[in-house]
């Protein structure tokens, strides 16, 4: 991000580090150095640039000289600031020209310099080289001094052309709404009054701390240079570069914040810059406008604090010098028994304003490293695992163990998906929260269902020859409650099922994947869950297959659908076969997820096993006689299963037959054939005048 | 007499080819059935004993006995051979078996690597005593950016990329605003990790839309960076290994200070140098002391409380485990992908 070229930073601190060896010791008191690029590769350390990571709190380490008080306060050499000798001409400015600062707040202080009758020309190669390697394109001697202090001081300068100010003076004040600047980069901007802007007696010259204006730069004819090097409130700075989208160097630095003292050693330094290599005459003395002075930063510390949250133990004497080493001022190392001391801040360090600034500053500069690890038990606080954290993880787990795979997609999906699912107009899921500043249309979107997702994931697959998918998500969807709440988060289970049921085996043919293969499924996470009472109703969302979907019910909830996808919405994912998705709530499913269960005694008794098929009418639902077996065959029915469901030559048209296993047994005793064949019979009687069944044929076991 | 003896002799004959000859256990037992069932010809034998004068009786009765002691004997035996027949057979089929088809197998199914990843975090910090804590994912500006010492126009908040939905209504960021939401209702001290989706304006090899994190925070008194060190190094062992050799660098984070970055030693090279990490380190997870301007914004006294917060990437805890050159495939789904976890 900032680049700082390894001879150009060794000219302010000659310390005895090769660039790996500075490299590692910025980045271990938080200078972090993201890379170290050589340009030349014969003459060593010549040419090799540290390209530094410079966090948001550390503007001063924007500048050469700030990386470099950082190196002296490593190697314990001193700081050599580079040298300004000006020889000024007779006249002084005041007589030339003026600057009025009428927006305080906006600019604490403003500087001006003016050089006369400078040649404007190509800068000398070792200036423009610098530039390069810290990644500037050389423009002319002017303009890349500006630039060259910048990257020595962090602080920006602008040069005008002096003799194009219309009445030869400088007013900071906020832009007038409609007020009109083309810019350096050529752009036309029509300004706002949040802008702060160089003005002359007439128009903005410049976006202040933004960029300068085309009219007034330094151009090959260019005499007379007015340099300015102010300071600029960062909060004004940030919303105008954000409002005009416009980053640059400047402004990157003022909305960080910058030294009131640099602005005055920036300027000498340009201006000396500029008489030495473009030949020009400075003018007596410079404008100083400095409504705002910042009052000296002075900050107690407390030693007790500085090695309670370090976990240390150093005396007061030892974080003054480490405070020192970086700049600070200790004034006065109290003998309080807390070892309080009051701490001058430097004004490079806008940065440090509480004592837990400080504290950080020593600890930083003492090594993180040579703080000791703490492994402490203090009280005893057993952590809590939430029921709803460890269902979830079991449900999770159910799927896992019936053959799924776990996908995780987005939280974002493309609206046009969701026009896609066949939804009714009223449809809660068609009406998603959408985001301020998308990727791409495809992710805009706050996702309402997971199965736009779970399509994604399909069609990828089976885009990539893999046809046979089992696969589920567990994730959160989302449902807007309007602008003054938080949309509604709901967690939800999607399933999609594709392909065969069973993995692929030699000695068998591989059977399609069908609606009661995911119902078998879903079955098994109801049990898993210990949930019971679930009730499974033919379903009408139009994004199944007409007749093809059921909905689950828990105490008269719909919780959740599932079922075969419309062929509209599979040909719409550009998916091929049959597609079996569940959409279900997991709230809904844990929260009656069975508690801890008590046991329940197993019996030593024999199960007797009677098998009945019956004949009845297509149309009746199985899950009725289910219900009518349950109820006549009386306490001692421990399990049905349905082992056969026949439709053929030997049945009369319209109706079909189920074989039903039915298991008896006691807890206490062995169940006599008489019992049996009572149960038995009521089971018949009773499906005989609830449904005209007909027993098919029945045999003992 | 004669005749019954020479019937018992023709029994023997017949009898004993007819054990002879079975080949099956089914074929033995009709052989028995046949002379010494409840209907067997040598049954009837013996009952009609009970009606012979005596001498014959006894000279019948023995020569009969013997006959049932000896068939009895020979069906035995016979059944014994039919068994181990039986046996020598099934072997023999054994030894067509190839054993080099593939079996029968079911489908196994994987936890996404993510989920695997969060939860093995989370578990080691379940151990040393942290609760889990959550929160929305759509957030208030106010807990993903101000409460967290960044009020409007901090320039950190560029740290962040961010979603946003209204001016003031965001996708977070971080799961940081959990921190904030448990301390406004909870009391110190507090332990808790906040695992959850976050999202950030940003897509590329290794930088995705929405991504998982793990934030923890420690509110305790006298909590120093010295724990915070220890806690964190605890974890990196019980993740990475204990050969694992950890370094903290300052850092900056508005929410904390002192901040540092931790780093681990590459586990790729074990730290002297490669492709990978350059330097023989990787940066994990950012940290740091609690900074005193979050407290105040909770209505924590910051000179009784002090505390320690972190917070990591699953992904690229995960990226750096299995080698994962590309954060996209956690989110692309392919099944090869998944079923390599």
């Amino acid at each position: 991000m900032f680049r700082v070229p390894y001879d150009w930073l060794k000219e302010y601190v000659d310390a005895p580090l090769s660039s790996g060896e500075l490299a590692w010791a910025l980045s271990d008191i938080g200078v972090e150095v993201g890379a170290v690029e050589s340009t030349s590769v014969e003459n060593g350390d010549e040419g090799v640039v540290l390209d530094l990571e410079v966090t948001a709190n550390r503007p001063d380490l924007l500048g050469i000289i700030g990386v470099a008080r950082e190196v002296a306060a490593i190697s314990g050499r001193t700081l050599t600031l580079p040298p300004a000798p000006i020889r000024e001409a007779e006249q002084t400015i005041d007589a030339l020209t003026s600057v009025d600062v009428q927006d305080a707040r906006g600019c604490p202080r403003y500087c001006a310099r003016l050089i006369t009758d400078v040649e404007v020309g190509p800068s000398p190669p070792w200036l423009a080289r610098r530039l390069e390697l810290v990644g500037m394109r050389p423009l002319n001697n002017v303009v890349d001094i500006t630039n060259y202090v910048l990257m020595e001081y962090g602080q920006p300068l602008h040069p005008f052309d002096f003799d194009e100010l219309i009445e030869k003076r400088i007013v900071v004040r906020r832009a007038r709404p409609g007020e009109q600047i083309v810019t350096i980069d050529d752009v036309e901007r029509t300004l706002t009054s949040d802008l702060l802007v160089i003005a002359d007696a007439e128009r903005p010259v410049a976006l202040a701390g933004i960029m300068g204006g085309r009219e007034t730069e330094i151009k090959p004819k260019t005499r007379n240079v007015l340099l300015e090097s102010a300071l600029f409130d960062p909060v004004v700075i940030r919303r105008g570069s954000k409002a005009l989208k416009l980053e640059t160097e400047a402004s990157f630095r003022f909305e960080r914040g910058g030294d009131p003292e640099a602005v005055i050693s920036a300027i000498d330094r340009a201006a000396a810059l500029i008489e030495e290599l473009a030949g020009g005459t400075v003018v007596r003395g410079r404008i100083d406008c400095h409504p705002l002075p910042r009052p000296e930063n002075v900050i107690v510390i407390r030693q007790a604090k500085v090695n309670q949250i370090l976990g240390i133990d150093l005396t007061a004497g030892e974080t003054a010098r480490l405070l020192e080493r970086l700049g600070f001022r200790v004034t006065d190392t109290a003998s309080a028994p807390d070892g309080t001391m009051s701490v001058v801040v430097p004004s490079f360090r806008r940065d440090i304003s509480r004592e837990i600034d400080l504290v950080e500053e020593a600890g930083r500069l003492y090594g993180y490293a040579n703080i000791p690890s703490r492994h402490r038990v203090r009280e005893f606080v057993p952590a809590r695992r939430e029921r709803e954290d460890k269902e979830t993880q079991r449900l999770c787990e159910l799927l896992v163990a019936q053959g799924c795979l776990e996908v995780i997609s987005y939280s974002f999906i493309d609206p046009r998906k969701i026009d896609l699912l066949n939804l009714g107009p009223d449809d809660e899921r068609r009406s998603t929260i959408r985001l301020r500043n998308p990727l791409s249309e495809e992710l805009s979107v706050l996702r309402t269902s997971l199965i736009p997702g779970l399509l994604r994931a399909a069609v990828t697959n089976q885009h990539r020859r893999a046809d046979n998918l089992r696969l589920f998500e567990i994730g959160k969807v989302f449902f807007s409650q309007g602008t003054d709440e938080l949309p509604l988060e709901r967690v939800r289970l999607g399933v999609l099922l594709m392909g065969v049921c069973d993995a692929p085996f030699w000695g068998r043919d591989p059977a399609p994947v069908g609606f009661y293969d995911l119902k078998g499924l879903i079955e098994g996470v109801l049990d898993g869950l210990r949930i019971g009472g679930c009730e499974i109703v033919p379903g009408d969302d139009p994004l199944y297959a007409p007749g093809q979907s059921a909905h689950l019910e828990l105490d008269g909830e719909v919780i959740g659908s599932f079922g075969e996808l419309a062929s509209s919405v599979v040909r719409a994912f550009d998916l091929a076969g049959p597609v079996y998705v569940l959409d279900a709530d997991v709230e809904g499913l844990i929260r009656r997820a069975g508690e801890v269960r008590l046991y329940e005694k197993i019996t030593r008794y024999p199960a007797a096993v009677r098998d009945v098929a019956f004949v009845v009418e297509e149309s009746i639902p199985v899950g009725d006689l289910l219900d009518g077996i349950r109820e006549a065959a009386g306490n001692h029915l421990e399990r049905i299963q349905v082992f056969d469901v026949y439709r053929g030559e030997q049945l009369p048209t319209g109706s079909k037959s189920v074989a039903f296993s039915l298991s008896f047994r006691a807890a206490d005793r062995t169940l006599t054939d008489e019992e049996i064949d009572a149960a038995s019979a009521a089971v018949v009687d009773l499906l005989r005048e609830r449904w005209g069944a007909a027993v098919r044929g029945a045999t003992p076991a | 007499m004669k005749a019954a003896i020479e019937s018992l002799a023709s029994i023997e004959q017949e009898a004993s080819k007819g054990i002879e000859g079975a080949s099956t256990l089914h074929e033995l037992d009709q052989v028995r059935v046949r002379y010494l069932g409840r209907k067997g010809s040598l049954t009837g034998i013996l009952r009609s004993l009970a009606s012979m004068p005596a001498e014959e009786r006894r000279s019948v009765g023995k020569e009969a006995n013997r006959l049932k002691a000896l068939l009895g004997q020979r069906i035995e035996e016979r059944t014994r051979q039919i068994t181990e027949e039986m046996a020598r057979r099934v072997e023999g089929q054994a030894a067509q078996l190839d054993v080099t088809l593939p079996g029968r197998k079911t489908w196994l199914g994987h936890k996404h690597p993510l989920s695997q990843g969060l939860q093995e975090i989370v578990d080691v910090f379940l151990r040393m005593g942290f609760s889990i804590a959550v929160g929305p994912d759509v957030e208030w500006d106010y807990y993903n950016f101000e409460a967290l010492n960044m009020p409007a126009d901090h320039p950190a908040r560029d740290m962040w990329s961010t979603f946003f939905i209204t001016d003031t209504m965001l996708l977070r960021t971080h799961t940081s605003p959990v921190q904030i939401r448990v301390m406004e209702r909870e009391k110190p001290p507090i332990r808790i990790i906040t695992p959850g989706r976050c999202y950030r304006v940003d897509l590329d090899a290794s930088h995705a839309p929405n991504l998982h994190q793990i934030e923890g925070l420690y509110v305790d008194r006298d909590v120093s960076l010295g724990d915070l060190k220890g806690t964190l190094e605890l974890f990196a062992a019980a993740v990475y290994g204990d050969d694992v050799k950890s370094r903290f660098v300052p850092s900056y984070f508005p929410f904390t200070e002192p901040s540092a970055e931790m780093y681990i030693s590459c586990t790729i090279c074990g730290g002297t140098g490669c492709r990978v990490c350059h330097s023989g380190w990787v940066e994990i997870l950012g940290c740091g002391m609690v900074d005193p301007a979050v407290f105040e914004a909770v209505g924590y006294d910051a000179e009784e409380w002090t505390g320690f917060a972190f917070g990591m990437g699953v992904e690229r805890v995960l990226m750096l485990k299995h080698r994962i050159d590309d954060i996209r495939l956690f989110y692309e789904n392919d099944v090869r992908f998944l079923r390599q976890f």
